[in-house]
């Protein structure tokens, strides 16, 4: 038995073989072998023991998470009220006109009906424009003969006139 | 209430750009409407461009002036009522788009009134025609060529 004291010693001391240590643990785990004075450490190395029957746990890496943070409603209200926004301006200002669209240079609907022969279309298009513009220069026919005549109706032109000729008398008189 | 402020803010850009396109909007309205008539010509040529013009003025002959397109919608109709609503349709067109009136010209029954809007890059020239039974609108644009 002095031989466990001595054993314990080193062991206290850190200064045991690991030979030493298993005699210990085997000398503490066997229940009767064990002398009163040495109940005091059988806790200790039963502790050991238990240690060593401690599984450690499994170690479950947990799945990775998308690291995608939450976005605020409001921002997403936010973002999706400006891109709509953007699109309408877009449209409004630069609208798909059918008229660009088109590689005909005439686009002619008669009574709601489309002409697709480029002949004909270019035909009633000049006719067209071409009554609406007699229409317009008739109403302003008026207007220029009007001025015309208030042209020839100036005083200071009269007068002008009038003095060239009593002047051109004068000269053929003298 | 920032909310609010930015949907007002987009509601009046959006509509400020919208008004501004009243009078095209109805060309394209009424463009296949079987009681109308609808001519679009890409670029009219310069003879074209004299007619357009005839005496009125000495503009269109500008050289730095370009055409860029004209049309022209006809509605044909006895329907008075259709009449009154189609010229106020204009008249309220013209009027958002902030046309200019150049000139009123009143031959009996017929009426020819001349509009015109300006900006940096083009000259748009709208003649608007009411006869008895015949409205036409014809609506020139000019681009400006730079010099």
């Amino acid at each position: 038995m002095n031989n466990i004291d001595n054993i314990l010693n080193n062991y206290f001391e850190g200064a045991s073989t690991p030979d030493e240590e298993k005699r210990l643990k085997e000398y503490f785990r066997s229940k009767n072998n064990v002398l009163p004075q040495h109940e005091a450490y059988r806790p200790l190395f039963a502790a050991f023991d238990k240690e060593k029957q401690i599984v450690a746990p499994q170690f479950i890496i947990p799945v990775k998470r998308s690291k995608r943070k939450l976005i605020p409603m409001r921002t997403i209200w936010f973002s999706a009220t400006s891109i709509a926004a953007t699109i309408l301006l877009i449209f409004t200002l630069f609208p798909i006109n059918r008229n660009t669209s088109s590689d005909d240079d005439y686009l002619v609907y008669i009574n709601g009906k489309a002409i697709h022969n480029p002949e004909k279309a270019q035909e009633y298009a000049n006719k067209m424009f071409t009554q609406a513009n007699e229409i317009i220069r008739s109403s302003y026919e008026p207007f220029v003969e009007a001025n015309m005549i208030q042209e020839e109706l100036d005083a200071d032109k009269l007068f002008d006139k009038l003095s060239q000729k009593v002047n051109n008398i004068n000269s053929i008189n003298q | 209430m920032k909310k609010i402020l930015t949907i007002m803010c987009m509601a009046l850009t959006f509509g400020t750009t919208l008004s501004a396109q009243q009078l095209e909007k109805l060309f394209d309205k009424y463009m296949e409407d079987e009681r109308f008539n609808y001519v679009y010509q890409k670029r009219a040529n310069m003879m074209d461009r004299l007619a357009d013009m005839g005496n009125m003025e000495g503009l269109s002959m500008e050289k730095s002036l370009e055409s860029s397109g004209r049309q022209m919608l006809t509605l044909n109709s006895t329907d008075i009522v259709l009449d009154e609503n189609f010229t106020k349709e204009v008249e309220n067109a013209l009027k958002s788009d902030k046309y200019e009136q150049v000139s009123i010209v009143r031959n009996g029954k017929n009426r020819v009134e001349t509009y015109e809007k300006r900006n940096d890059k083009e000259i748009t020239k709208v003649s608007f025609i009411k006869n008895p039974g015949n409205i036409i609108i014809t609506l020139n644009r000019y681009a400006l060529r730079n010099k």
